[in-house]
């Protein structure tokens, strides 16, 4: 028995009176929903292999290997340079994408754990038939994603769980691949983290639609307040409550229990990371402190009177660093226990005891309700024991540096550290205070110091940062609506395209860069979306009148509006707008339609993401999961890393052509989006090159002449000279921007120009179509 | 530490690590050997130097003096020109990278493929990953790290080198003694 739903709003019995009783049996249905499944419902890993070969076979895998043997069986190590093939016969090209696989998984995984817990714990506070809503009114296409991948149209939060179950069984097929003697041809492994990717999307929509629909976060709402970001906002004088990590039901019970005992107001709930941002779309009233990179700097600072950590982009060190600073830790994740005893089932006077005296540093608690409780009672008794660590002598304990250089070389930014330091040694700080403002904050440079500085907590000391910053909180979903007004104009090129700044913070020079790139595409009328520590970068910069870009531009999804989604989990609502365009504007069916709906995302839609400081497996998964859609990906320089780049050859014609559905021609269509994955070098790269890469074969003539105005102008600003690839992007004249018609045309007959048809273009074969 | 360890000591790469050219002669040879020289001059050469000199203006006079075609990445172009070198090209480390990894790829005037390689001035972990990648992708390239920071994947390296050592290094290669202010 199967698809059997049973639903009685409202029955009398002897028993009593039962409302809103609902039986399923099966998978999740469709309700009313009659539009025909596609040809991939819940693809397996191979389904869309096809899709796949024809995106790899334009983007090849540039590989770049961060270490030349392979370590994973007791065979090893075996050198694989040189051609050498392993003991298991495995190939350098193919260890590095199953090391690219390996890592989709890891963050695919990571993102179906934290949905998983999210909608358990959601059931059991809610209950499964919970109705699902991202949007009220304004959201009719309520999961894109899923509907898109799985064919399935959720209403509520039971109905995740057969999501849920149809992500989990593929992130083990998936990392079973990666077994020694399974999977061994690169391209074979590169499609696997395109599939990974695309699990990841699914379960990263599942969680933020769970979280928004039952913790009545914003639904896509453009006018989601702004909110405090920055230790400045923190009213240091009440107690003070940190939270550091992605999983955001611990917060949202300390919010609550704020809440139900007429506390609010009397503690502060700060938070580093997603959680901050996820518990901002709870209460306004929460404080974002920072991005990852601010966990030492705030801890050592010793305002926080409790820690509560939950999961992911937590550092390891954190529960010692707590200690040392006097700050007792409550550890609220399985997958984050920091080796400390479960006291989940202790009363909670005893806990809140414990931790309020010094009895324990820290302890485990599974039960978010429990942690909202003790960590509210135990930060207000904590407060006045709080230990302001002293000032430090900056000058007496910089002089004892010695110049050897150790600690710029441990810095993944590469700041002269040394010079800094000796600087304040000499009574200079300024210099080694400013340089807060690139440092990523992973402690290193105290890892390798002789003299036993601790660079990064004399790096604080000098610098007084006690700035407050506007940021919007998560809006979540992009409006049906706003889809509508703007569907047409992306598509056509008329708007230049969508930038989304998403991940991590391991920026080469700060996160002023990302602020600055935000502004520079608003300003040119791109459709900006921030999310995560990316949207928090992105607001610690301010213009001449003193606004962050949150404050200067509108969060609609419009053009030259500036989007925060949320948080990591919310970037399935980034691709999900691309989604929602092949379907609200161009009515292409969604239903297990995924290869379709990627093939006009991919020719039609100006889309780019940038990871500027990509650094985690989950930011891998998320730019995987663009990649199979067709939305290329750049990253910061530390972004090769990841081991591949996926490349186009623009010079090679014959990988450049489609197939034209009017004519059923193979026409070319010029690079366009050149490559699916690339690191920049510098800030005034990535503009060229996103500006570049918003360029799609549908562009219409005014709309590509809009993308090639933006191309020419951010490529001149880095280069200082014209672009010499133009004429591969110049289909006609009219494309050509008009005020420099009369300067690009000769440029364009130089390299053997001549105009080409404008087809309707697609990678696909005509049966392919729904 | 070694002057021939990884700048950055964590980054160790395999079993084959890069001969340091300690002594100018070394690197000259490579020079005077090259038949189709490329120079790869990165957005960090504007900000390594000393003395009121830049990295970027010596490795200007080296391009010169050596005849030496130059490839731009980051936003080194602009810097060039007015250093009186017009770079052969302008383009991402990466797509370079990508293009000279093969062996068909005539090169940035279309006369060739190249033969060798001098890198200089990408951040340290970018030319580490990119020269890995032309040393697995590329075999039929020479490349040369002209950073001063040692480069295990290339198939030579300068040594981890202090500026003065290092503007020595590529003076006395480049026979730019003379002219040095």
């Amino acid at each position: 028995m199967k698809g059997i739903d049973i639903h009685i709003g409202e029955i009398a019995s002897p028993l009593g009176r039962v409302r809103e009783l609902r039986v399923g049996i099966g998978r999740v249905g469709s309700g009313t929903w009659d539009e025909p499944v596609g040809p991939t419902p819940c693809p397996s890993p191979t389904a869309l292999r096809d899709w796949d070969r024809r995106l790899l076979a334009r983007y090849r895998p540039f590989y770049l290997p961060l270490c030349d043997l392979c370590c994973l069986c007791t065979y090893g190590k075996c050198d694989l340079s040189g051609g050498k093939r392993g003991a298991c016969g495995i190939t350098l090209a193919a260890q590095q994408s199953r090391v690219a696989l390996l890592a989709a998984c890891i963050g695919t995984a990571t993102h179906t754990s934290h949905a998983r817990e999210l909608v358990s714990h959601l059931i059991d506070r809610y209950g499964r038939q919970f109705p699902l809503d991202p949007g009220g009114l304004a959201v009719d296409l309520r999961m894109p994603i899923v509907e898109l991948v799985c064919g399935l149209r959720p209403e509520t939060l039971a109905d995740l769980e057969t999501v849920l179950e149809y992500c989990e069984g593929q992130v083990v097929h998936l990392l079973a691949a990666t077994h020694t003697g399974q999977e061994a041809d690169p391209i074979d492994f590169e499609s696997k983290v395109l599939h990974a990717g695309m699990i990841d999307h699914v379960a990263l929509e599942v969680a933020d639609v769970a979280q928004v629909s039952a913790l009545d976060f914003p639904k896509a709402d453009p006018e989601a307040p702004l909110v405090d970001l920055g230790i400045g906002a923190i009213d240091r004088e009440k107690p003070v409550v940190l939270v550091v990590g992605h999983n955001v039901p611990p917060a949202v019970a300390i919010l609550d229990y704020l809440a139900a005992h007429g506390l609010e107001g009397a503690v502060e709930v700060t938070g580093i990371c997603c959680t901050a941002i996820d518990m901002t779309r709870r209460s306004p009233s929460a404080k974002i402190v920072g991005p990852i990179s601010w966990q030492l700097r705030y801890i050592r600072s010793g305002i926080p009177d409790l820690l509560v950590v939950d999961e992911q982009c937590v550092r390891a060190d954190l529960f010692d660093e707590a200690r040392d600073a006097g700050i007792p830790v409550i550890a609220t994740s399985a997958k984050n226990c920091i080796g400390l005893p479960d006291r989940t089932k202790e009363p909670a006077d005893a806990l809140v005891e414990a931790l309020s005296t010094g009895a324990v540093n820290g302890m485990l608690v599974l039960d978010p309700e429990k942690v909202g409780e003790v960590a509210v009672r135990a930060a207000i008794r904590r407060r006045p024991l709080r230990r302001v660590p002293p000032s430090l002598d900056i000058e007496a304990i910089a002089s004892a540096c010695g110049g050897c250089g150790r600690c710029i070389r441990a810095c993944p930014t590469e700041a002269d550290l040394p010079g800094a330091v000796q600087a304040a040694g000499r009574g200079e700080i300024a210099a080694l205070g400013a340089m807060l403002a690139s440092c990523v904050g992973c402690g290193r440079c105290e890892e390798v110091c002789p003299q036993g500085i601790e660079v990064h907590r004399l790096m604080a000391a000098a610098c007084d940062d006690c700035e407050v910053y506007a940021v919007r909180t998560g809006r979540g979903a992009i409006q049906d609506v706003e889809i509508r007004e703007v569907g047409g104009p992306i598509v056509l090129g008329e708007i230049p395209g969508v930038v989304a700044f998403v991940g991590c913070a391991n920026y080469p020079d700060g996160g002023r860069e990302v602020a600055e790139m935000v502004t520079e595409f608003a300003k040119r009328r791109f459709v900006v979306c921030t999310s995560g520590c990316s949207a928090m970068a992105a607001a610690m910069h301010r213009d001449e009148e003193g606004l962050t870009p949150y404050e200067r531009f509108s969060g609609r999804f419009e053009a030259g509006g500036v989007v925060n989604v949320g948080s990591c989990v919310s970037n399935a609502h980034i691709s999900g707008a691309a989604v929602k365009i092949a379907s609200i504007f161009a009515k292409r069916r969604l239903r297990g339609n995924y290869a379709e709906v990627a093939d006009y995302v991919y020719n039609r839609v100006g889309a780019v993401g940038v990871a500027w400081g990509a650094m985690s497996q989950k930011a891998a998964a998320i730019a995987a999961g663009f990649w199979r859609l067709g939305i290329p990906v750049v990253v910061g320089p530390h972004g090769a890393k990841y081991r591949r780049m996926l490349l186009g050859r623009q010079d090679c014609d014959e990988d450049w052509m489609v197939r034209d559905r009017r004519t059923d021609e193979e026409v070319y269509v010029g690079p366009v989006p050149e490559h699916l994955f690339i690191a920049a070098e510098t800030k005034e790269e990535a503009m060229a090159l996103i500006a570049k890469l918003a360029m799609r074969p549908n562009d219409t003539s005014r709309g590509r002449s809009i993308k090639l105005s933006h191309y020419i102008d951010l490529y001149r600003r880095c280069y200082g000279r014209m672009p010499d690839d133009l004429h591969r992007f110049v289909r006609t004249k009219a494309d050509l921007p008009v005020i420099q018609k009369d300067e690009l045309l000769p440029l364009l007959e130089r390299n053997g120009w001549s105009e080409r048809p404008i087809p309707d273009p697609t990678l696909l074969p005509e049966e392919a179509y729904q | 530490m070694s002057r021939t360890e990884p700048w950055q000591p964590a980054m160790q790469g395999g079993t084959v690590t890069a001969p340091a050219l300690e002594k100018p002669g070394a690197l000259a040879a490579l020079v005077r050997r090259a038949r189709r020289p490329l120079l790869v001059v990165g957005h960090r050469t504007l900000v390594t130097g000393g003395d009121g000199e830049l990295a970027i203006d010596l490795l200007a006079r080296a391009a010169l003096k050596a005849g030496i075609p130059v490839a731009a990445t980051g936003d080194a172009g602009p810097a060039l020109a007015v250093r009186g070198v017009e770079p052969a090209i302008c383009i991402s480390a990466m797509n370079l990278a990508n293009r000279l990894a093969d062996p068909a790829w005539p090169g940035v005037d279309g006369q060739g493929p190249h033969d060798i390689v001098f890198v200089a001035g990408l951040s340290y972990a970018l030319e580490w990953t990119l020269l890995s990648g032309l040393r697995h992708g590329a075999p039929h390239l020479v490349t040369v790290s002209l950073s001063p920071a040692y480069e295990p994947h290339a198939s030579f390296s300068l040594p981890n080198l202090a500026w003065p050592a290092w503007r020595s290094l590529i003076a006395g290669a480049f026979g730019l003694e003379e002219a040095a202010p």
